[in-house]
């Protein structure tokens, strides 16, 4: 080898393996001449003063996030491949991967200090959401909902079959709302709202001032995409949530922005997990936005719910529609003749019975029946009492046990346990839900009948 | 980010037990195992272009996860390393774009942007202060010279893998390196001794 040759192949030996026999004979050569020798040190020197003594490597979080986010990127392949009827089983393992890994590789917490700055993924998302629905008019959301038909639009129950839930909202000065599912619908018109139960003693109707969206907690959020980042926010502050955002194609070709929120069960449990799991908000649930990433137009949202067996699908939009006409007949009920009205007890000339105690409370509501005291009862909040066939169902009740009253979850009111034995013989032993959470702190039937 | 410090005071030489041989990564295995190896070094370069550690760690994790939800378009990329950090090039470029900042380099970094994991914040510092040192010393360098330099002695990268990086010849990535080296010599002493 010459000095030529030797200068032209000298960076091999800077390189990150070199060849053992390049280095042999570069070496060799760097030995005999004192010239290339001397250059190869000084080179040498160099390298060792630029190079890094020590080196920065990725936080340990890094890669966490990076692993959750294509657990997360498969299990959403995996479950819109799955999404028909069909395959629902499938469907429930691909929720399963979702949330299970969802458990294991957390993304980002929220905090009260930090996770979502404005500039998040996160923030970034919700906030684009809020300023598309800034010009839209209206919004119409098809959408399936794991629950009981009849029962509170909040409840789910995750043995149930998906069931239909129709939304509208127009987004106008006085904000109407309509929802509708099998047995119960609710309407806004701006003014007031007024919700119709389709019960067993005939339908019922509750009227309320203004838009009373306590009926309908769980879904008012997507009803209402420019406070979706807010109501998120707050919610995933609460309950110290898991957020992640991931970009993918969606079968129209299109880049989607998918928001994933894991929130724990919020409420107390530590007596009863009698409400757990059955309203989204009081379980373990991944709450999985899908945004067009151009537009920031919300597409569909799915709920899985996390239990110890399975994760259950227990909501999912099937179709979002906006700026369709909506007629201003959608947001008034027409109430049937014979619906029964409800009023507060009090309304109904009940007695002040605010230093009772739940127990208590059940076991007066027990009597009425049993006296066929038909007034009392329905002063207790058992409107549904007034059909002559419930009527003659539950007249002459017998009351086996009335256990010691407990608490759970979010519910502010109590539960009663009881056993009771009706005049046909049939058994019934239940929870007798009862609440006073009202200014005058009056106890009345709330459900669990 | 944390602070890795070698068991001696010489360049590191990760890339012989560290290279990623096999093609484009089809599995969540493979993947994982991609990753291991490149994460730190796909960092560290991106730090280099962004001067951000938060930055750095979210143009990767959006890189990393891009390599995964394309997988089948990519399955016939043979080089994949350098692919990688082409990819990560323009990931920088876009990031600076869409934040319409300008490059900002090392000088940016703060000691409070850097977690306290195990070297410290101080040492942090120590080494994102040395990184600058060398950018200024390779500032004075041909573009092209500095580039090598850069991505064989800081990212610490195989002279192949800076040819496909680089979209030129393996020779000619070698001649840069030489070349720069003999330049960078006439420069360290001085800067050396200005830097003291």
């Amino acid at each position: 080898m010459n000095c030529r040759s030797f200068r032209k192949r000298q960076a091999e030996l800077f390189d990150v393996c070199p060849d053992p026999a390049t280095t042999a004979d570069l070496l060799a050569h760097a030995a005999e001449c004192s010239k290339c020798g001397q250059e190869l040190r000084e080179l040498r020197e160099v390298v060792s003063q630029i190079a890094p003594a020590q080196r920065l490597h990725a936080s340990s979080k890094v890669k966490e996030r990076i692993m959750n986010s294509i657990d997360k990127q498969d299990a959403i392949q995996l479950a819109g491949a799955t999404s028909r009827p069909r395959y629902w089983k499938l469907l429930r393992v691909a929720a399963l991967a979702a949330i299970l890994l969802m458990a294991i590789f957390v993304v980002g917490r929220f905090t009260g200090q930090g996770g979502s700055t404005p500039s998040s993924p996160f923030a970034a998302t919700l906030a684009q959401a809020a300023e598309f629905v800034q010009g839209v008019k209206t919004i119409h959301i098809s959408a399936r909902m794991r629950t009981i038909p009849m029962d509170n639009f909040d409840y789910i129950d995750l043995e149930a079959p998906l069931i239909p839930v129709e939304m509208w909202k127009d987004f106008g000065n006085q904000s109407r709302v309509r929802i509708k599912k099998q047995g119960r619908q609710i309407a806004a018109d701006g003014n007031g709202t007024t919700m119709l139960v389709e019960s067993g003693a005939g339908p019922l109707v509750f009227k309320f001032d203004g838009t009373a969206e306590q009926c309908f907690s769980t879904l008012a959020p997507i009803l209402h995409p420019d406070t979706l980042f807010q109501r998120e926010r707050g919610a995933a502050e609460e309950s110290d949530s898991v957020v992640s955002v991931a970009t993918k194609i969606g079968s129209d070709g299109r880049k989607k922005t998918i928001l994933t929120i894991s929130a724990e069960a919020q409420g107390d449990f530590s007596k009863s997990d009698y409400l757990r799991n059955t309203m989204i908000i009081m379980s373990d649930n991944t709450r999985i936005y899908t945004f067009d990433a151009q537009t920031s137009r919300l597409e569909g949202l799915q709920v899985f719910v996390k239990t110890k067996e399975a994760d259950v699908l227990v909501f999912e939009t099937t179709k979002i529609e906006y700026d369709i006409p909506l007629k201003p007949s959608l947001f008034r009920l027409d109430v049937p003749e014979n619906a029964i009205l409800y009023k507060e007890p009090t309304e109904m000339g009940a007695k002040d019975n605010s230093w009772m105690q739940p127990d208590g409370v059940a076991g007066e509501f027990f009597e009425a029946l049993r006296k066929s005291d038909w007034k009392t009862a329905k002063q207790l909040g058992a409107i549904w009492i007034d059909n002559p066939e419930r009527q003659r169902t539950y007249a002459g009740l017998k009351v086996i046990s009335i256990g010691k009253p407990f608490q759970s979850g979010l519910y502010r009111g109590w539960f009663v346990p009881y056993e009771i034995k009706l005049k046909c013989g049939e058994v019934k032993k239940h929870n007798l839900a009862v609440r006073n959470d009202n200014p005058k702190h009056q106890w009345s039937y709330d459900g669990g009948f | 980010m944390s602070v890795e410090r070698p068991a001696d005071s010489q360049p590191r030489q990760q890339g012989c037990e560290g290279t990623w041989n096999s093609g484009w990564p089809q599995t969540r295995e493979e993947f994982e195992a991609l990753v291991d190896i490149v994460l730190d070094r796909l960092v560290w370069y991106a730090l280099r272009l962004l001067g951000s550690v938060d930055d750095a760690e979210d143009v990767i994790q959006d890189v990393l996860v891009r390599v995964y939800a394309d997988r089948a378009k990519r399955k016939n990329v043979e080089q994949v390393v350098p692919y990688l950090y082409r990819m990560v090039a323009n990931a920088c470029k876009e990031h600076q774009r869409r934040d319409r900042k300008r490059p900002t380099a090392i000088e940016s970094v703060r000691l409070e942007e850097i977690p306290d994991e195990q070297g410290g914040a101080q040492t942090h510092l120590d080494v994102v202060n040395g990184l600058r040192w060398v950018e200024e010393l390779l500032d004075q360098l041909p573009p092209r010279q500095a580039d090598v330099i850069r991505l064989r002695v800081i990212d610490d990268l195989t002279l192949s893998d800076i040819a496909h990086i680089l979209c030129c010849s393996l020779p000619t990535a070698k001649s840069r390196l030489y070349y720069g080296l003999r330049k960078l010599r006439q420069i360290v002493p001085h800067a050396q001794e200005d830097n003291r």
